[in-house]
């Protein structure tokens, strides 16, 4: 249900009276779009910007395996397995029911990340670049620090 | 609704979100012009500080970005933005507040006499009027201004099941409370001149 308190069947506790209801309508007009300055164009600009910050300044990491090849190796028992990789960095990644296995190489990152919509688990890679995770329900992405340079997988939702 | 929809043969926001999640600038691009005034009207309506309203809409756009693929209902978007904006807003206020105090805008009105009693109100026109609203609103405590917006200037309208949840109060008590927030505009004392010209 929609809340509008012009209308009078509203269950909220109380019913708008037209004093309430002149001074609701000036407060409407006062926020109208119309009524506010123009958006100042440094903050569009700045908008323009964010996009390159969030998501233009991160590796996107390519994958290996065409789309045929990946429904071929999708089973309910092996899972599924997927490698990316960069100019100078990849990942072999497999999704085993509700593991993530992960191999990263050369070994030497700085750090390996499981990035979901609600937020980022760092993972630990030990000695030979291995690590392991809880497969999340959501949408996820793995994103790889390396000498400052962000290596992000395309998001995978399963 | 304040952000405008597409045109014929223009992208659906959909499409828009889609394309960028998948790194087209240009449809960032888009997104942004079909949406800015909807965060534009969102950080005006939490806030009169000019300050704060720039960094709002700034890490609003930040949290877009970066949160592209977490947009379930791209046709919503004009309401995840005005809510992110309004958090936003918060946010940076509480900031602000820890290093000077409190609203900055408040403060240099509380300072200075009220101008707008003492001159001549008549002579006001309609976009000072405006002005003059959003100026009472902004003097209203948090708690009144949080209410009223989400009751009656959220674009889009949001459902009583949104707003009790967000406000973490039952429906009964939204009524009488609104009530006692529009009896608060009602005595500042440029509202109450603006309603009695009205009337006249």
């Amino acid at each position: 249900m929609t809340l509008d308190p012009f209308d009078d069947s509203n269950r909220d506790g109380s019913t708008p009276d037209d004093d309430d209801l002149e001074l609701v309508a000036l407060l409407r007009a006062a926020f109208d779009s119309s009524a506010l300055a123009p958006v100042p164009a440094q903050l569009t600009d700045f908008a323009d910007q964010a996009f390159e910050w969030a998501v233009l300044d991160e590796v996107l990491m390519q994958i290996t395996a065409d789309e045929d090849s990946l429904v071929a190796t999708r089973a309910v028992d092996r899972g599924v397995s997927l490698e990316f990789e960069s100019a100078n960095l990849s990942l072999e990644v497999s999704i085993e029911g509700e593991a993530i296995i992960g191999i990263v190489t050369p070994v030497a990152v700085d750090r390996v990340e499981l990035s979901t919509p609600s937020g980022t688990t760092v993972l630990a890679a030990d000695a030979r670049g291995r690590f392991r995770a809880r497969t999340p329900a959501e949408p996820f992405r793995l994103v790889v620090d390396r000498c400052g340079v962000r290596h992000v997988t395309p998001w995978y939702s399963g | 609704m304040s952000h405008s929809g597409p045109k014929a043969g223009e992208p659906t926001l959909t499409e828009l979100v889609e394309r960028a999640i998948e790194r087209d600038a240009e449809a960032w691009r888009l997104l942004v012009r079909r949406t800015e005034r909807v965060v534009w009207r969102a950080v005006n309506v939490a806030t009169s500080d000019p300050q704060l309203r720039q960094d709002a809409a700034a890490a609003t756009w930040l949290r877009l970005a970066e949160n592209l693929v977490a947009i379930r209902e791209p046709e919503r978007l004009a309401g995840w933005l005005s809510t992110t904006a309004a958090n936003e807003v918060r946010a940076a206020g509480r900031r602000q507040q820890r290093l000077i105090g409190t609203d900055p805008a408040v403060l240099e009105r509380q300072a200075q006499p009220d101008e707008r009693d003492e001159h001549a109100f008549e002579q006001i026109e309609a976009h000072d009027i405006h002005a003059t609203v959003r100026a009472a609103f902004s003097d209203l405590d948090g708690a009144c201004r949080e209410l009223l917006t989400l009751l009656i200037l959220h674009e889009p309208p949001l459902s009583y099941a949104d707003i009790e949840e967000r406000l973490g109060r039952p429906r009964g008590s939204l009524g009488p409370t609104r009530q006692r927030c529009l009896d608060k505009l009602r005595r500042s004392p440029v509202i109450a001149r603006l309603l009695n010209r009205n009337d006249q």
